[in-house]
Parts: structure tokens; sequence; C-alpha cells
């Protein structure tokens, strides 16, 4: 079958043309996209260091106190149980964390009293 | 006892054994040969082995010495222009059932589907100057489409092969299934092959085209895309696209839809399928039915050591234009684009792009050059879809 080399050549011209021709128009888009969203992110970062510096009324507040021998998962648990204690509307601050000292006194009959259901004497009558 | 001997010549005279024992029964010893080999180099390998595995299974299962009766497959249901779906439902087969999405156009642009849900734009929209590397690359197709006719192949059997140098599988199916049905076998496995084999026919074109000083150069940090470009840029090639070449249509944008899935945000679930499951599914079927397109009278012809000889060579000029321009582009820039990511505009992602990365690597170990050449290398996939619209416009 003869080659009609004319379409041959013609398809060859047009399909390298029509490729570039797409690709080209779609650089130019990208490139109008890319320069608007630029331009916006540029508005945007002028307009944040323009505004003046809101003055900063909270204090450093101090980290905690929290005794040595206690857990990060300890302190955390005390945390959530005085959270759970005080109820949603309380706003808190934990100042320090440390064990109770030993000893016959009303705060340690308290302590106790409070502490019961996990008292191992409170188990102990209970079985 | 005369029925028993019957039964068993009847049995002896139906099997596989009679069949390769045959006149043409040395053709099916090789095309068994053939696929042992092509599933050897998918696995032993590593060649492009999730298409290429099912590919030489298919051409296994169908080169399977069988009666007429028993045939997985049934080319003849699909050479005529339209389909005799009566005759595919009652007659046919698991394959000819399957195949039907191949005919139809269909799983390619699923499997576009797919990559573009796993693609990334970003390193794209950040230098939209890849484009034109991406459109370089696809001069390899255009060039063979030249050669094509001066080895005796009409028009559309040149189109169908010329768009191996694209080296973008379902592309080159897409077009082959329309152009040149019959050759889908032998495009199909030489796409598949030569995209397995980019880190090795680029490097030797990459060096013997670019000078040490154009390797070694270091590219500008792109800049950060937002996520507002990562969704205008599909809808906005889609429309494009869609403008210019209607034909291109079903392959950019499905790859398009695939990309807003993933880049929106909003439809994980979605964007999961499509990279997995959906992707998976249709590589196997789509996989499988070209395979078996691959019989022993189509394949084992003077054809498909053509089509082998201008795959390589469609790929082989892809590789080079796309090397020059990115020259031209180094020149253009004043030194600050490495001519190494023009390789890249040959859409086998992300291979081409890693080649590029290794070759610039090779002369200075600390350019990573990676990114830059994934610009290209997605262009690359627009644009050898692109091409595949052109050729199917004029031709189809």
């Amino acid at each position: 079958m003869q080659t009609d080399w004319g379409m041959v050549i013609g398809i060859t011209i047009t399909g390298l043309l029509v490729v570039f021709v797409a690709l080209i128009l779609l650089i130019l888009c990208l490139y109008v996209i890319g320069g608007v969203s630029v331009f916006l992110k540029k508005r945007k970062e002028d307009k944040l260091q323009s505004q003046p510096k809101a003055e900063s009324v909270k204090s450093v507040r101090p980290e905690p106190t929290v005794e040595d021998s206690l857990e990060e998962e300890t302190v955390a648990a005390i945390t959530a149980a005085v959270s759970l204690m005080l109820g949603q509307d309380k706003n808190f601050r934990i100042q320090s964390i440390r064990t109770a000292q030993s000893g016959v006194s009303w705060g340690a009959v308290g302590r106790e009293e409070g502490t019961r259901p996990f008292s191992p004497f409170y188990q102990r009558d209970r079985r | 006892m005369d029925i028993f001997i019957e039964t068993i010549q009847s049995l002896v005279s139906d099997s596989g054994f009679a069949q390769l024992f045959s006149a043409d029964g040395w053709k099916t010893i090789v095309m068994l040969v053939i696929a042992g080999v092509l599933i050897y180099l998918a696995i032993a390998k590593q060649f492009e082995p999730l298409l290429l595995l099912p590919i030489a299974f298919g051409m296994l299962l169908t080169n399977l010495p069988a009666p007429e009766s028993a045939a997985i497959f049934h080319p003849e249901f699909f050479q005529s222009s339209t389909i005799d779906y009566g005759m595919v439902l009652q007659q046919g087969g698991l394959l000819d059932i399957l195949y039907l999405g191949v005919k139809l156009g269909i799983y390619p642009p699923l499997i576009f589907l797919g990559i573009g849900a796993m693609t990334d734009f970003g390193p794209l929209i950040a230098n939209p100057k890849s484009f034109i590397l991406g459109a370089a690359a696809q001069a390899g197709i255009f060039l063979t489409f030249i050669i094509a006719p001066i080895l005796g192949y009409d028009l559309n059997q040149a189109g169908a092969i010329a768009i191996i140098g694209g080296a973008d599988g379902p592309t080159a199916i897409y077009v082959a299934k329309t152009l040149a049905p019959a050759l889908l076998g032998s495009i199909a496995v030489a796409a598949y092959s030569y995209m397995a084999l980019v880190p090795v026919i680029q490097p030797p074109i990459m060096k013997l085209l670019t000078t040490k000083k154009e390797r070694s150069v270091v590219m500008e940090q792109l800049r950060p895309v937002s996520k507002t470009e990562k969704i205008i840029f599909p809808i906005v090639v889609t429309l494009i696209v869609a403008l210019l070449i209607p034909t291109a249509i079903p392959l950019v944008g499905m790859l398009m839809l695939g990309n807003i899935l993933k880049e929106s945000g909003v439809a994980d679930r979605l964007v999961k399928t499509a990279q997995n499951e959906l992707m998976n599914i249709i590589t196997i079927f789509l996989g499988v039915t070209v395979g078996a397109t691959a019989t022993a009278d189509v394949f084992l012809t003077w054809e498909t050591i053509g089509i082998v000889l201008l795959g390589l060579f469609a790929f082989c000029i892809g590789t080079a234009v796309g090397v020059l321009f990115g020259k031209l582009m180094y020149l253009f820039t004043g030194g600050k684009v490495n001519p190494l990511i023009g390789s890249a505009g040959v859409s086998a992602v992300p291979m081409a792009a890693r080649v590029s990365q290794k070759v610039g690597q090779k002369e200075n170990p600390s350019n990573f050059l990676l990114m830059h050449a994934m610009g290209p290398n997605v262009a690359g996939v627009i644009g050898s879809a692109v091409a595949a619209g052109v050729l199917l416009a004029v031709l189809g």
C-alpha cells in the first residue's frame, strides 16, 4: 500500500505543535495561578505584620513543683482526678504535688476517710 | 471394547498433546517459551512485575494447546469494528468478557484514575517550565510515526507503535486497541518491557548528550505549593485539554479526577480505593486480557520484531530530545536548569525521575534532582495522553 508521505509529515508536525501548544497554555495558566497565589500569600503576610502587636496579659506561669519520685503518669492521673472533682466549670492550676506526710493528725484521718474505698483495711474488712 | 477405544481416541485427539504435535505445534512451544521468559523477567528481574506478570500469564493461557471448543480466548470475536455482544456472551469465555474492558476503552482510563490518585503534581505546579520538557519527550512518538511506514506499516499501525515512545502502558494499550488491535499484545509487551528498562536505556543517552558541568548543576529549591493551587490544577488541565483535544478526555479527565480526589482531602476512602483495590483489579484484568491477545499467529511475525525495534527507537529519541530541550533551558536560564531532568519527560513515573537523580548524583553526590525531575516526569504523563488524543483524533 502506497504511503501518503504528505499526510505522514502533516500529522507529525501537527501532532507536535498541538502537544506543545496545549502544554504551553497550561504553563501560562499555572504561572497565572501561581502568581495570584503568591500575591495573596504576600498580602496576607504584610497584613499580619502591619497589625499592632496585642499586649500579652498572660504572665509566664511557673511549672508545678512535683516530687522526684512521682512518675508523669501519676501526675496526669492526679490532675485528671482533680479536674473531675472540680467539674468542667472550674479552671485550676496545679502548683505542686508531694506525698502526704504520715502520722496521726486530723489531716491524716481526713485522708484516710476520703480514700477509704482504696484503703487496704477497707478491702480487708469487706472480705 | 470399541466404545472404550473410541472414547480414548476422542480424548487423545482433543488433548493438548495432539495439538502440540500438529503442523503448527512448534509455534505453540515457542510462545510458551516466550511466556516463560517474560514470567522470569517479571519475577526474577522485577521488570514491571505488576503488569508484565499478568501479561505473560495471559500469553501462556492463550497459547496453551487446546481444541477450538476449549479455547480460553477468541480473538476472532473482536476483529471487526463492531462487537457481537450476543456471541461474546453466549460463546465466549472469561477472558472474552474481561477483554471487553480493553476493547471498549474502559480499563486504561480507570488505571489513569488510580495513577492520578497516587501522583503529586506539586513539583510541576511549582515549576511550570517542566511542561516543556514533558512535551519535548513526546517527539519520540511522532518521529517514530514517520519511520514506521518505511518498514511497511500502515498509518494506523504506525500510530499504535509510535505511542510506545510515550513510555506509558495504559496509553499505549488505549491507542493500540483502536488503531491496531491485532498488534495490541506485541505493543503492550514492548511498552512495558521498555518501561522496565528505563534505568538501562536512558543513562548512556543522557551522558552522551550532556557535559560534566551540565550534569553537576544544582537547581534551586522549588517554592511551596498551596492546597488551593493543587485543587485548581486538575480542573484547569481538564478544561484546557478538553477544549483542544476532546479525544484525550477519557485519559486526562480520569487522571485529573483521581488527582482532585486526592488533593481535595475530603474523599479519603475513594482515594484509598482508587490507589489500591481499583488499580489492582483493573491491572489484573488488563494484563491478563492483553496478554491473551498475543497468540502465535500474531506474535511470531516480522511485525513483532519491527515493533520491538521501533519501540526502542521511539524511547531513545524521546529521551534524547528531552535532554536536548533540557540543554536549551540550561542555556536560556543561564545554567540554572540541569539538563538531566529533560530525560524524565518520558512518562515512566517515577522510574525516569529516579534515573535523573542517580545520574546527577554520580557527578555531584550532594545533588538532589528527584523532585525537580518529577515535574517533567508527571508532565510527560499528560503530554503522552495529549499525543495519544491527537493520534486518535487524526487516525481513529
